[in-house]
């Protein structure tokens, strides 16, 4: 160190005395020390390490809450951007040397600041086009609860958390009211709520016709809920459909009773069915059954080679096979195992329509067929059940308040009786039981929020499952209003104990744009020769509301569309990135994209190009690098006692 | 000795000729244009990779031959023949569980197709495991499942071989399609003169073969490429490019390469300190450098796009940039501690490449199409993998200087040495830097979103951050060169982690038993290694320190009386 004993100090000493001197000088060092810098890379380094364990054994939610958006990491980046400024304080007065020093560290901070912002006024969404239906919303992924203040009607939105910490019975969330010392207290949480329509008495009501309120149960199946069947044409609620395996019908006759369509029990359904059989082609077997489907016995015709004879395979919807020697003469009559009898009336060599009517075509055995006719009863089984008619379950409301009803196949009827509230009715299908619960005369339908069960959800398309919260309003003196169940996208008016309506919306925040988006097209064109998609181009239509512009734009895959599309607007980041999110393959009429918008994404770059120039600033250009370290010593320890290296 | 040999040569070629033609000989359908993996490719690279995917090896003996065939001959065989190989032990099983579930016996690897498909108990869990796909995309796989994929891939593969329909040698009739189509579907696509004969032809061929007359197989085989060609001339790659890829897959440039890096490090070592060493070892260096170079090109033209889609790809890149920075800075220095410190690095990593195709895969695929000519792809990936050389440059010099602390005699370091490793560095550290930005920019240029702490990402930044604290705890005066040593070995973990770590531990879970796949025991051994070494080299290099300081100041004490 050199000293100057004249006046002027030297820079070395100014920073020394400065800091002696001015507390401030002392606060700014203390605030850039290495030391500091040194302990925020080491810990903000280890943290963002063990994030990504935990991304990987948790997910990515959880690395996200607990590390990368958790308060104190943002709070040590904070304290990273005081660090780096301070420290470029500490070496004023600046020399030519600290040029990329100080870019460097000021291009950090400008980073930094960039992703605040983002964070800040940017946000991230989703938007699901379909063709020609022009959006002017987004839909980001913010769960909220959304208030409105008792005072003035405005609508306060706040975040609830519904994924890490879902409110629970045993574990409530509580939520305040602006403007009032009321609570809302949030009790439960399901991914999976639908509304269901039951239906309730309403005399007075000019719409109100008979219905009926079922409970449908099976043990087997482990289901048990309530359906309603309602008499209005076109309600929908008329028939309902038994996850396929049968229909409950209300209607207001009953179809007259023939004796001779009574199937007993243990008794099989009549059939008759035609059926003409092409040896060389057995795929295109013509099939005419008396219930109209085929009934699913599957006839083979075998021609032999020269000397043995032609043969008839057969083969039950249950399984059973049987094949049969035909010989020349027809008609060729057979039993079946199961007692449905088959009949081969006509054979021909060569097969053709001639003269409009079937017959042959020449003697030689080009297209070999048989007529064949099979006549019986089918057995409901565990595979003939797909072959028989559709199972039904008719019922009709009488005046007495009674309900008649038949259980029928097709034509046939299997079961009928009457029935009345409380009394279950068995119609034979697996241990189903459907019991009325409430008859009515006159009522209409209203909609309950009913949660579904875990064995309802795994039968529906995880899509359509909406969730919702379950809130109630709580008074200071703690009293608390009656419960109710608030869907996603929904707002709901919650009552208080003293009866005052407090209006609550749950769901994911929208975000309104000031243009409108439209999906004019949207294209997936496939790898050659698969249907794996290559690209998809959705072609969209932005109508700028206020100034009226319009333009039209793809987005591709890594192309996405943006709008407003000035070209000063790119690179400050003010503007809207829409790109392909996902696509539903059964609807080429509808795309779903992403939506970004990035403010900050200006000083994110400009930061990362000063990171950049910097640090090439100070590893190469001489007159603004650092002097080449002068601690290069040898090491000798035998000789040398200089260690520093 | 070498008498004896040249008086028995021309026996030997007497004899040659004969043994080579009592084989029909594979090898004449190599410039054959077939379709296979989204792209045309020569036949023989095709039987090689196809053989390499269904077993793991290229070569394979069935039940009915004595010695192992080459894959030339395997394919044919499954071609030709396909009768009996359901029952052949061909599909590779690698999960210990898989095989035990399989009921294969302890050692073997291998399963017919047979014997898997008809497992009840493989069914079942291929159908769970579809079904979990469908239900829930996004739930991670454990490692049975895994290698039920895996298997059923297999599987796949084989029933396309024996079904004929994997042998894509037909170009399609130009009606526009690019797809190839297998034999049986000539006559399909071409009318009955066109297709005729080149019908004739493959049954010529084919019954050739199966005489095993090798004269008669190469004549039909010939005649079938060009009848096959024939049909569509335009549809098909160019001849050259054909030769090119059969060239580039037999000469194995980057085989030659470690090889002859190998030799420059002997020289090197062997004569170190004279200048004849040096020039022969820069001479080999330069060797493998152009093998190297020559390799790339090949593959570029091949493959129509930069380097950059798998870890074999960034794998012999690295030893590329390796070597590149190497010669630069020891052109510069003249200090022969770059090309000691870069040999075995990229000796090691090409050695790597070319002996784990398991793991390291260097068969040539297309990219997706939206991927294609992707200006950002191209350049970050390059930049990065520019980068993880030159902190593995960084670490073969760090070597050097934790070898002279524990093994050398006088522990002289001189400071220069230091002063190499940190140029090392700086470049590693820019280049890291700019690669990283870079993947932000593409990411926010492509789908919007700058950085959203995605694994990759982060583990980039967690090795930035590793060198900026080595760099900064230079300056704090904390440690010096020998700290910088240090801190590149453990600064070069962290790229580990990042280039390989996040594909192959993270994504297999840490709480799961997928080790053995990946190869991730060869990478725990090097890591240990490389701390154990660290850690010796430091705690020999304190103790030398501490054993200096008493030593002063004992002389202090003698010379104050």
């Amino acid at each position: 160190m050199i000293v100057n004993t004249g006046g002027i100090p030297t820079r070395e000493q100014l920073i020394k005395q400065r800091q002696k001197e001015s507390p401030y000088w002392w606060l700014v060092h203390q605030l850039g020390s290495l030391k500091l810098a040194m302990f925020l890379i080491f810990t903000i380094a280890l943290a963002i390490a063990i994030a990504t364990f935990a991304e990987s054994s948790f997910s990515t939610k959880v690395a996200q809450e607990y590390i990368y958006k958790a308060p104190w990491f943002n709070l040590w980046l904070i304290v990273l951007c005081v660090n780096l400024f301070s420290v470029t304080l500490t070496r004023w007065p600046w020399q030519n040397k600290h040029l990329g020093f100080i870019v460097t560290h000021y291009g950090i901070i400008t980073l930094l600041v960039g992703a605040m912002i983002g964070r800040i006024w940017g946000f991230e969404g989703n938007v699901t086009l379909d063709k020609d239906k022009p959006l002017g919303r987004i839909i980001t992924n913010r769960t909220i609860l959304q208030v409105d203040s008792p005072r003035d009607h405005a609508t306060y939105i706040t975040d609830v958390d519904v994924s890490m910490h879902p409110p629970r019975p045993e574990k409530t969330v509580v939520m305040p009211i602006p403007d009032s010392d009321r609570k809302i207290i949030l009790s439960d949480y399901t991914e999976s709520i639908q509304a269901q329509p039951y239906l309730e008495a309403a005399i007075d009501n000019p719409e109100s016709v008979p219905g009926v309120n079922l409970r449908l149960q099976s043990a087997m199946m482990s289901q048990t809920f309530e359906v309603p069947l309602w008499l209005k044409k076109g309600s929908g609620l008329e028939s309902y459909d038994l996850f396929g395996l049968a229909t409950l019908k209300i209607v207001k006759e009953l179809p007259t009773f023939d004796p001779a369509k009574m199937i007993k029990p243990g008794e099989g359904i009549p059939f008759s069915e035609n059926q003409i059989v092409f040896a060389k082609s057995p795929e295109s077997t013509v099939i005419d059954n008396s219930w109209g489907k085929p009934s699913g016995y599957i006839v083979t015709f075998l021609v032999a080679e020269e000397g043995t004879q032609d043969r008839v395979k057969i083969i039950s919807p249950e399984g059973l096979e049987k094949t049969f020697d035909l010989t020349a003469k027809l008609p060729a009559k057979f039993i079946l195992e199961d007692g449905v009898n088959v009949s081969v009336s006509e054979r021909w060599t060569d097969f053709a329509i001639v003269k409009g009517r079937p017959g042959n075509a020449s003697k030689e055995k080009n297209n070999p067929a048989l007529f064949i006719n099979l006549s019986g009863r089918i057995q409901p089984g565990p595979r003939a059940s797909k072959s028989l008619p559709h199972p039904e379950l008719i019922m009709a409301i009488q005046p007495d308040g009674r309900i008649m009803y038949m259980v029928m196949r097709g034509e046939y009827v299997t079961m009928a009786g009457k029935s009345t509230e409380g009394e279950p009715i068995i119609p034979g299908w697996a241990d189903w039981s459907v019991t009325p619960l409430s008859v009515f005369q006159k009522a209409i339908p209203l909609t309950k929020n009913v949660v579904l069960t875990d064995t309802q959800v795994q039968t529906l398309d995880p899509k359509t499952l909406t969730p919702a919260l379950k809130a109630s309003i709580r008074t200071s003196e703690g009293q608390e209003g009656p419960v109710q169940w608030i869907p996603s996208g929904e707002v709901v008016t919650l009552e208080g104990p003293d009866g005052s309506p407090q209006r609550v919306g749950f769901g994911l925040q929208a975000h309104q744009i000031p243009f409108l988006i439209t999906l004019q097209e949207f294209q997936v064109p496939r790898r050659q020769g698969t249907d794996d998609p290559a690209d998809y181009i959705s072609t969209i239509q932005f109508n700028h509301l206020k100034t009226g512009d319009t333009s039209i734009q793809t987005s591709k895959m890594n192309h996405p569309a943006t709008y407003p599309n000035e070209w000063w607007r790119p690179l400050t980041g003010l503007t809207y990135k829409f790109s392909q999110a996902q696509w539903d393959p059964n609807n080429l009429n509808q795309t779903t994209l992403q939506v970004l918008y990035d403010p900050g994404w200006f000083f994110k770059w400009i930061g990362s190009l000063g990171i950049c120039a910097g640090i090439f600033i100070m590893f190469y250009c001489k007159p603004y690098a650092k002097p080449a370290t002068s601690k290069n010593k040898e090491i000798n320890p035998t000789t040398d006692t200089a260690t520093i290296l | 000795m070498m008498k004896r040999f040249f008086s028995l040569l021309p026996a030997l070629l007497l004899f040659l000729p004969v043994w080579l033609s009592a084989q029909v000989d594979p090898t004449t359908l190599d410039g054959l244009v077939i379709q296979s993996g989204g792209r045309q490719k020569p036949f023989g690279v095709f039987t090689a990779e196809t053989l390499q995917s269904l077993t793991g090896k290229k070569e394979f003996k069935p039940s009915f031959s004595e010695k192992k065939l080459p894959a030339g001959e395997v394919l044919l065989e499954i071609w030709f023949n396909p009768q009996k190989w359901s029952k052949e032990e061909i599909i590779l099983v690698d999960y210990q569980p898989l095989r035990k579930l399989l009921g294969m016996d302890g050692k073997k690897k291998l399963a017919s197709f047979e014997s898997i498909v008809s497992n009840q108990e493989f069914v079942r869990a291929f159908e769970s495991l579809q079904k979990q796909k469908r239900q829930k995309p996004n739930d991670k796989l454990d490692p049975l499942q895994k290698d039920v994929e895996s298997v059923s891939g297999r599987l796949h593969i084989f029933e396309g071989l024996v079904s004929g329909d994997a042998y894509r040698v037909i170009p399609p009739a130009p009606n526009g399609s690019i797809e190839f189509i297998p034999v049986q579907l000539l006559g399909s696509a071409y009318q009955k003169e066109q297709a005729l004969p080149v019908a004739e032809a493959f049954d010529q061929m084919r019954s050739a073969y199966l005489k095993n007359d090798p004269s008669e197989f190469k004549v039909a085989a010939t005649r079938f490429k060009e009848l096959a060609g024939g049909l569509n001339p335009a549809a098909s790659i160019s001849p050259w490019k054909v030769h090119l890829e059969n060239f580039y897959f037999k000469f194995h440039p980057f085989r030659w390469a470690w090889i002859a890096y190998l030799g420059a490090f002997v020289s090197l070592l062997a004569i170190m300190n004279q200048k004849k060493g040096y020039r022969i070892a820069w001479a080999l260096v330069l060797t493998g450098l152009l093998l190297q170079i020559s390799g790339f090109v090949m593959r570029i033209i091949i493959s129509e796009r930069a380097p950059v889609t798998n870890m074999y790809e960034t794998v012999i890149w690295l030893s590329f940039g390796v070597s590149i920075f190497a010669i630069i800075l020891e052109w510069k220095y003249r200090c022969r501690y770059y090309l000691l410190g870069a040999l075995p690095v990229s000796i090691l990593s090409l050695l790597l490449a070319d002996s784990l195709p398991n793991v390291l895969n260097d068969s040539i695929r297309p990219l997706m199409p939206v991927l294609q000519h992707n200006f950002w792809l191209t350049v970050h990936v390059l930049t990065i993998t520019s980068s993880y050389a030159a902190f593995a440059l960084a670490l073969g010099v760090a070597h050097i200087i934790l070898g002279k602390v524990l093994f050398s005699k006088k522990h002289t370091i001189e400071a220069s040495l230091y002063n190499y490793l940190y140029k090392t560095i700086q470049i590693g550290v820019l280049l890291l830097a700019i690669g990283t930005i870079l993947g932000g920019v593409w990411a926010n240029y492509s789908w919007g979103r700058f950085w959203d702490w995605d694994p990759k990402e982060t583990w980039a930044l967690v090795a930035f951050m590793s060198y900026l604290f080595i760099l900064h705890g230079r300056i704090a005066g904390w440690w010096g060169g020998f700290g910088l040593a240090i801190g590149s070995v453990i600064g070069f973990m962290a790229i580990l982690m990042a280039w390989y770590g996040v594909n192959f531990v993270l994504g297999v879970g840490l709480h799961s038993y997928g080790f053995g796949a990946g190869g991730i025991e060869y990478a725990l051994a090097f890591v240990i290694a490389e701390l154990i070494f660290a850690g010796a080299a430091l705690y020999t290099y304190t103790k030398i320190k501490t054993q200096t300081r008493t030593h002063d100041k004992a002389l202090d004490a003698v010379d104050k009386n």
